[in-house]
């Protein structure tokens, strides 16, 4: 099915969303008042364009429905409270947090689209995968177990364990595969060496990330890959959508859409027109077609993305060029210039004598923006840093087209962190 | 479109709706039957949901038939 033509996959996707809508529309007050006010009804909706003219959702249509009854979901909810079988919350770094449910068939829809995921990069029943995460309200990592459970793979959750117990206990399982963001495998790769283990001896065939774009950046992926020698993958999902997209086997440089469960737009970050041709970035608008508690109906992921061109593998659904590659509240212009934080890390890890973290900084001084970079040498490159810092302005100036201060930190300094990275911080708001 | 391969796979939908049919009209059975024992209705409700999962993606090849269960 994921081979189907496209023209076919298309029409799929249309019948799909006109019924997604009109669950919407019958079942919840939020999807009702947003489509009322636009003077919309389900039976408007026959082709593409009427697609194009369904309002947009945004975080804050979730927030303000669920201040209403019944508690905690208010009127976004469309099943009866009592069908609810799990609770999941968005990390609120934008805000109050978007409470999320899901039904027991919302759920085994969670871990369908990730078995896609697992399926597609090689998973398989004879794969024994750890999962070095902290379970918690986040969905993170909960649909990737419960999906590697529903294709055979045995699993061991690797909760609460510090870095080294969880590297530790991923040898002496024998563990073939684990999922995690790209910061916390190469964080795991630096705490498996200070334990005297070469990561490459742990016979890991495959990992998955997700919570960050680096699988998708190729200097970020190329040290993830030659620390662990292995295969290192991208997935991409959020609380409120799904596990949306991943890249398969033949890694065409970015993630697969699962078009068969989600219908992902592009549009243009300034007129807001469909971007179809690969190469020009858009924003990101996403629908579920299956989730039912709570749908996701044109979604505004906030999220920055490129079509790229068809993969070899095979597959129908289109491919994301490098992933998610910005926010778009990240992608505010920094002294007249589009500015994208993805693109420093790609400069970053491409200096093999620097370490895997940095930090970006964006402040006012004279009404002016000025960017400071934090990063780290490797202690045996130390003597190179003017070299170093050569290069790295030079190859800044030419991905970005800005100028940067550079501070240098010593080895090991700069935070470290197991989900959610926060490197770019604009203090200019 | 009744059969059609992918990869090797001999899909027939025809067969698989009808399962579908057989399975869910069972379920109800085991649900009526059950004088309203909790352990067979949340089991049945488990077994309806998987069985959404096959139907979501068995009408990825023809949504229209596998709605109206023609299948
Ligand atoms: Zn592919």
């Amino acid at each position: 099915m994921e081979t189907m033509p496209r023209e076919m996959l298309r029409n799929l996707q249309l019948k799909k969303f006109k019924r997604i809508l009109k669950w919407g529309y019958e079942n919840s007050g939020l999807y009702r008042r947003l489509y009322d006010q636009a003077g919309l009804t389900p039976e408007d909706i026959k082709t593409w364009d009427d697609v194009a003219g369904v309002p947009m959702l945004e975080k804050e249509h979730y927030r303000s429905a669920q201040a209403k009854e019944p508690w905690p979901y208010g009127d976004s909810l469309c099943v009866p409270l009592e069908e609810v079988t799990a609770y999941r919350q968005t990390s609120g770094t934008t805000g109050q947090p978007v409470y999320q449910p899901d039904t027991w068939q919302d759920w085994e829809w969670w871990s369908e689209c990730w078995a896609y995921t697992l399926w597609a990069q090689g998973f398989r029943n004879t794969d024994r995968v750890f999962i070095p995460f902290g379970y918690n309200i986040f969905v993170a990592y909960w649909a990737g177990h419960y999906a590697a459970e529903k294709i055979g793979c045995e699993v061991i959750p690797g909760g609460i364990l510090n870095t080294e117990e969880r590297i530790l206990k991923m040898k002496e399982l024998r563990a073939s595969a684990f999922m995690a963001t790209p910061t916390y495998v190469l964080g795991m790769a630096e705490t498996a060496e200070k334990l005297g283990i070469d990561p490459r001896t742990l016979g890991i065939k495959r990992i998955l990330c997700a919570g960050e774009p680096g699988a998708s950046i190729p200097p970020t992926k190329r040290r993830m890959e030659e620390a662990w020698g292995t295969d290192v993958y991208d997935h991409i999902g959020a609380t409120e959508i799904g596990g949306w997209a991943y890249e398969c086997t033949a890694k065409p440089g970015g993630p697969h859409v699962n078009e068969a469960m989600f219908l992902v737009e592009l549009i243009d970050l300034e007129d807001g027109s469909p971007i179809e041709e690969p190469g020009k970035p858009g924003r990101v608008v996403i629908t579920a077609f299956d989730r039912r508690a709570q749908p996701c109906i044109r979604f505004d992921s906030k999220d920055v993305a490129m079509w790229g061109e068809p993969c070899a593998c095979g597959r129908s659904f289109r491919v994301l060029k490098g992933g998610v590659i910005g926010r778009v509240d990240h992608i505010t212009k920094i002294k007249g210039v589009l500015f994208s934080p993805s693109a420093v890390e790609e400069v970053v890890r491409d200096i093999p004598e620097l370490g895997n973290e940095f930090e970006l900084v964006v402040r006012k001084k004279n009404d002016l923006d000025e960017l400071i970079l934090k990063v780290e040498i490797l202690p045996h490159c130390c003597h190179q840093e003017n070299k170093i810092k050569e290069a790295l302005l030079r190859n800044l100036r030419l991905k970005t087209n800005l100028n940067y201060y550079l501070e240098f930190h010593p080895y090991g300094t700069l935070p470290r962190y197991e989900v959610k990275s926060r490197r770019f911080k604009d203090l200019r708001k | 479109m009744g059969t059609c391969k992918i990869n090797r796979i001999d899909l027939d939908l025809c067969r698989i709706a009808r399962a579908m049919e057989e399975i869910k009209t069972g379920v109800f059975k085991l649900k009526e039957f059950s004088g309203g024992m909790q352990c067979v209705i949340r089991n049945c409700d488990r077994i309806m949901a998987s069985l959404a999962m096959i139907q979501i993606n068995c009408e990825i090849n023809d949504i229209d038939e596998m709605e109206k269960g023609n299948y």
